[in-house]
């Protein structure tokens, strides 16, 4: 249940900030936070944003004459492909649940890795690949999830392995070598790790890194640099696979479990999900309360697409 | 759907010959937001790509009860801008455009009716002129000029706590005069 108090000129305060100079990150931590838990709170949010919008238009307008770049054009035009298939529930648009197959597709669409190179461009011949990916994501049929009335039971996927791994390994360990041994084998499904620009907290802009998952065996490997070190007393990383070939409704994506970083540096963690997951297209990382949820309401943090 | 739907509901419901439309119609004006807070013209183009999007994903959110459609796009924009910068460790500054027309502009772009937008300005401006002083002259430093709270409480002399206090009540009752209610402190 919501705390949200939209009186209170402190919680105010933070928007109006937000929406004309900016915020700390501490104080964006804290107002992602009440954004993702109080629909109200989003609701206050988007009318001190339409204030501001309005004032903005009307102050500047006589300079709101600089006609679009031709060369843009076909780019926007193009751009709003994958979003043009079945429309939102309105109900969940209205009110974000745990991660539709909408979200995953845009963040994937908004994937960037740390590799100025690999940065994701709508242009030239990578943009091709792209579309192709996310085309693979619109052809599955729309998963809707259940409204907030309902409680979904998804089973719990993955149990890593802690007593013998260790959350935080150093990369030249035997797990580090399984990685390298799967890595080499055909067949194997294998995705580059990067922030989700499109709703990912600042503290994981740094992270990269691979998975790669082998559907034969349900075997696989994430290595990881850049994940923040966790309380896991507070939260935990919280792994979540979307199968392709999965269109029941009850069972949108699969839970890959739960795992802590507790030092810096590059982590490797093992996946062995009980739910076979047949053809993975992405995976995603959430941070959740200690040890994970059913349901997630968090945002999209890391996103592995495959490619 | 309709045709007299508007533009971003027709998005929303997957109307291909829409989209075109509201690139046509609104490119332009998030085009010129972006160009306000990006110099630098590439990463003003990524910020409009990045701002559709945006719009793609939220056309179906669109309520013409609060706000005009120009209006919710610009909000979209801003957000994106705005989240960029952050992103990016930028402050946000504002800057006016200069006039110098821009090489290979389309020749569409036309924003809604000029009728229908000068009237909704002028009905801004007025609720903007309306508020308490000094509510006017701080609303307009801080979106016009880009300038940080702190920077205007050193210009005007006015306590931080105070320039915020302002800022913050002028946009809720802007909020409230353009006809969408919020929390009234």
């Amino acid at each position: 249940m919501s705390s949200f108090d939209p009186n209170n000129p402190d919680l105010q305060q933070l928007m109006a900030d937000a929406v004309t100079q900016g915020l700390s990150p501490q104080d964006q931590a804290t107002l992602d936070r009440m954004l993702r838990d109080s629909a109200e709170a989003r609701d206050q949010m988007q009318q001190f944003e339409l204030s501001a919008a309005a004032v903005d238009l009307a102050l500047s307008a006589e300079h709101l004459r600089s006609p679009l770049p031709a060369s843009l054009r076909e780019q926007l035009i193009a751009s709003a492909t994958p979003y043009l298939s079945k429309p939102l529930d309105e109900a969940q648009a209205a009110e974000p649940q745990h991660h539709s197959l909408a979200e995953y597709r845009a963040a994937a669409a908004a994937h960037a890795s740390t590799s100025p190179a690999a940065r994701f461009s709508w242009v030239g011949p990578q943009a091709l690949g792209w579309y192709a990916a996310i085309a693979a994501l619109i052809a599955l049929a729309f998963i809707l999830l259940n409204p907030p009335t309902k409680q979904v039971e998804v089973e719990r996927v993955v149990e890593v392995p802690a007593p013998t791994a260790p959350e935080n390994i150093p990369a030249t360990t035997n797990l580090d070598q399984r990685f390298a041994e799967l890595l080499a084998k055909p067949d194997v499904v294998i995705a580059p790790w990067g922030y989700n620009a499109d709703g990912g907290e600042d503290r994981f802009s740094n992270c990269s890194g691979q998975i790669v998952f082998d559907p034969e065996t349900q075997t696989g490997y994430m290595k990881l640099t850049g994940l923040p070190v966790n309380d896991p007393n507070l939260e935990q990383y919280q792994l979540w696979i979307v199968d392709a070939t999965r269109t029941d409704e009850t069972t949108p994506r699969i839970d890959g479990g739960v795992f802590n970083v507790t030092d810096a540096g590059e982590v490797i963690v093992a996946v062995t999900p009980k739910i076979v997951a047949n053809e993975p297209i992405v995976f995603a990382l959430t941070m959740e309360k200690p040890g994970g949820v059913v349901v997630s309401k968090g945002p999209l943090q890391v996103v592995a697409v495959v490619q | 759907m309709s045709q007299t739907a508007s533009l971003l509901h027709r998005v929303a419901a997957g109307e291909t010959n829409a989209v075109a439309a509201v690139v046509d119609q609104y490119g332009g004006l998030v085009w010129s937001i972006a160009r306000k807070y990006f110099r630098d013209r590439a990463e003003a183009e990524d910020a409009v790509q990045d701002s559709f999007i945006a719009l793609w994903k939220n056309a179906g959110r669109f309520d013409p009860d609060t706000a005009s459609e120009t209006t919710y796009v610009a909000m979209i924009a801003r957000r994106r801008m705005i989240d960029r910068l952050r992103k990016m460790g930028r402050r946000i500054s504002a800057q006016p455009l200069d006039a110098a027309p821009e090489p290979d502009s389309t020749t569409k772009g036309e924003s809604e009716t000029p009728l229908e937008r000068e009237e909704e300005v002028r009905r801004v401006l007025r609720v903007v002129e309306s508020l308490d002083p000094p509510q006017p002259e701080l609303i307009k430093q801080s979106l016009m000029e880009g300038l940080t709270h702190a920077e205007i409480a050193e210009q005007t002399g006015l306590p931080l706590g105070t320039v915020k206090t302002h800022i913050r009540r002028g946009l809720i009752k802007v909020r409230q005069a353009l006809g969408v209610s919020t929390s009234n402190r």
